[in-house]
């Protein structure tokens, strides 16, 4: 899927989609992007739609922010800071991949061994004023949470 | 689910398509450029974070193929590390591919080990198709390697080592994270170990003009969704369940009350009107209990099923059968009734013991029992899938289901098997045949006349399985492979089932 996000608005709206479409069917998602590309504002929005009324706070410093949902929980992670696979199975990474769970990564280059089991990848780049969105499936569970994005888009 | 643009064509016929295309004016370099471009676009969207890439490259074209690819992520910003363990490229297009590199700036590291510091993905482009022999030496370790990387893998056009004719390793071949495959697909990606190495499989015509496919016929037919809808319509809607057919399952020997529930389940999941299972009087209250609205007939050794059989639009036999003279005498009552039959598990062993032809009928072994029916063994079938299903179906005049991993539906008079693209692993567990059994005869009973149409409905009820296989493993609340049940395939066939 390849979208253009010609404001802040839609990438709420496209955001807001994305949290409904995990809430059917929970996935491993990497995230992609410059800084300031909007990760965080697809992030907050897909929060928002799944209910979290709280702060979404960047996970560069804490490694892991965990949001409990109607639906299960959402897990935000930044993996630039992270050396090896000892440190994410010290944040017990393991045991987020299970039904009811999405995670969310952002740099997923640090552990290209453990990323490629993502469902989906999702890119956003600048475009102008706007943003270009790209997500691609990896698995049968990333073809259905693409379905299930785009039927949420309308 | 998955469709096919392009065929599934044998290492022979692709040189021929290769042949026409540059006969009909596509230099065999510009397809060279064409394949290493899409393999870069594909990985560009795909690992979109992927900044530092090892290329192993051959010596022959999908070397070449290689090189175009490693100079492109160069025109990227990619990090490239090229390695050529088997050497460089010294001839042909290969050969300019790889002066282009060099060209650009591209070093390669020539027959060195593998080394995967920093590397986060690796471009598999050492060995193509048409593998004159077994790999050995530098080759198969670098195979090996590759594997050991635990890195994501992009395989470029076939994943090293596999023969994409047998989908045999040879003797070892790259397990690829996904694989680019360009002008046709290949057998081998859908039998044997092929399944397991491909992973993920993207196809692309890399331009090769329509003409250059004339007369090629696929080897394998995937099933496509207009089949199904054809057998799947939107019903009438004054339908009463008189119209949707009766059917009639056999099996269930003492201890063995689930295998024909579940294919008693499944049939009626699948959209038959009534279900009758016929099975061992000990049991046949617990079935009925169980499931309500199956008919369940409990019936003592001696006692006669011909009554039965004659009020049934399909019969099916086999599940938890057993091979008793309970099971012997039901058996042979059911072979020997005119019906549309579909013959499973110990109704194939008894088959096997005592061969015999009959019109109309469905047989859906597994590699063992397929074995048995060939006079031979499982490990033979599995090496050679498509010969084996061809085999049977000629061998005992009926449509054939061949199960596993990507199963194969022959049937006689008909070339080419089809392949089944869905399905997953987590349907390796016990009682998901005797689901398939009941699907089949469920969708069979619903045919104005399923005798002329038995080859399509035993392909669109293989379909229907995997795809509720699918929806039960990834599209539910509880998803996952591991721990899938037959019963959770029986709840989601009747989404599968009115597409």
């Amino acid at each position: 899927m390849n979208r253009v996000l010609a404001d802040e608005a839609e990438s709420i709206r496209v955001g807001e989609a994305l949290g409904r479409a995990l809430d059917r069917q929970s996935a491993f998602v990497t995230l992609t992007g410059d800084l300031g590309a909007g990760k965080t504002t697809l992030v907050r929005a897909a929060l928002r739609s799944l209910g979290h009324t709280g702060p979404v706070r960047s996970p560069t410093y804490s490694l892991i922010e965990t949001y409990v949902v109607s639906s299960g929980a959402v897990h935000h992670l930044d993996w630039y800071r992270l050396g090896d696979d000892s440190e994410l199975e010290a944040l017990g990474f393991r045991d987020l991949l299970g039904p009811g769970q999405s995670v969310l990564v952002e740099w997923p280059e640090r552990m290209p061994w453990v990323a490629q089991r993502a469902d989906v990848a999702l890119t956003l780049a600048y475009l102008g004023d706007g943003r270009q969105l790209s997500a691609q499936a990896l698995t049968p569970v990333g073809d259905a949470v693409l379905a299930a994005w785009m039927t949420e888009i309308g | 689910m998955i469709t096919l643009p392009l065929p599934i064509l044998s290492t022979d016929r692709c040189r021929a398509v290769d042949a026409r295309a540059v006969a009909a004016g596509v230099p065999g370099l510009t397809l060279m450029h064409r394949a290493g471009q899409v393999v870069v676009e594909g990985l560009s969207a795909r690992w979109p974070w992927v900044r530092s890439v090892l290329v192993v490259a051959g010596p022959g074209n999908n070397g070449g193929d290689g090189y175009v690819i490693a100079r492109r992520l160069r025109d990227r910003g990619v990090t490239v590390t090229v390695v050529a363990p088997m050497g460089l490229p010294v001839s042909g297009d290969a050969h300019r591919a790889y002066e282009e590199f060099q060209r650009a700036g591209g070093t390669v590291k020539n027959g060195e080990t593998l080394v995967f510091d920093d590397v986060q993905l690796i471009v598999d482009a050492l060995l193509g198709t048409g593998l004159s022999r077994d790999v050995a030496g530098a080759a198969l370790a670098a195979i090996a390697a590759m594997n050991d990387s635990g890195l994501p893998i992009i395989a470029v056009d076939t994943p090293s080592g596999l023969d994409t004719d047998t989908g045999q390793p040879r003797p070892d071949s790259v397990r690829a994270t996904e694989t680019v495959s360009f002008v046709a697909s290949k057998p081998g990606f859908y039998l044997a170990e092929g399944p397991d190495r491909v992973g993920r499989l993207t196809l692309d015509p890399i331009g090769v003009p329509a003409a250059a496919y004339a007369g090629e016929r696929s080897v394998l037919e995937p099933i496509l969704p207009d089949l199904v809808r054809t057998y799947l319509p939107r019903r009438a809607r004054t339908a009463h369940k008189g119209s949707h057919g009766r059917v009639v399952i056999i099996g269930g020997a003492p201890g063995m009350p689930g295998a024909v529930r579940l294919a008693g389940e499944a049939a009626l999941r699948a959209g038959a009107g009534l279900v009758t299972v016929v099975t061992h009087p000990g049991h046949a209250a617990a079935i009925a209990m169980a499931r309500p609205e199956l008919i369940c007939l409990g019936l003592d050794a001696g006692g006669s099923v011909r009554a039965v059989l004659d009020a049934a639009d399909v019969v099916a036999i086999g599940p938890g059968l057993g091979q008793t003279a309970w099971a012997r005498d039901w058996y042979a009552e059911a072979v020997a009734c005119g019906k549309p039959l579909i013959m499973d598990a110990d109704a194939l062993n008894l088959l096997a013991a005592e061969p015999t032809r009959r019109e109309g009928w469905v047989l859906t072994p597994h590699p063992g029992e397929a074995g048995r029916l060939l006079r031979s063994d499982a490990h033979a079938v599995q090496a050679d899938r498509r010969g084996s299903v061809l085999g049977l179906a000629e061998r005992y005049g009926a449509t054939v289901v061949l199960k596993g991993a990507r199963t194969l539906i022959a049937s006689p008079g008909r070339p080419q098997p089809w392949v089944c693209l869905d399905g997953n692993p987590g349907m390796a567990t016990a009682g998901m045949g005797d689901v398939l059994t009941g699907v089949i005869a469920g969708l069979a009973a619903q045919q104005p006349n399923p005798f002329a149409a038995l080859a399509e409905i035993a392909a669109v009820g293989v379909q229907v399985h995997a795809s509720a296989g699918d929806l039960a493993a990834y599209a539910s609340a509880y998803a996952g492979e591991r721990g899938l049940l037959a019963s959770d395939v029986v709840t989601a066939l009747r989404a599968a089932v009115n597409p």
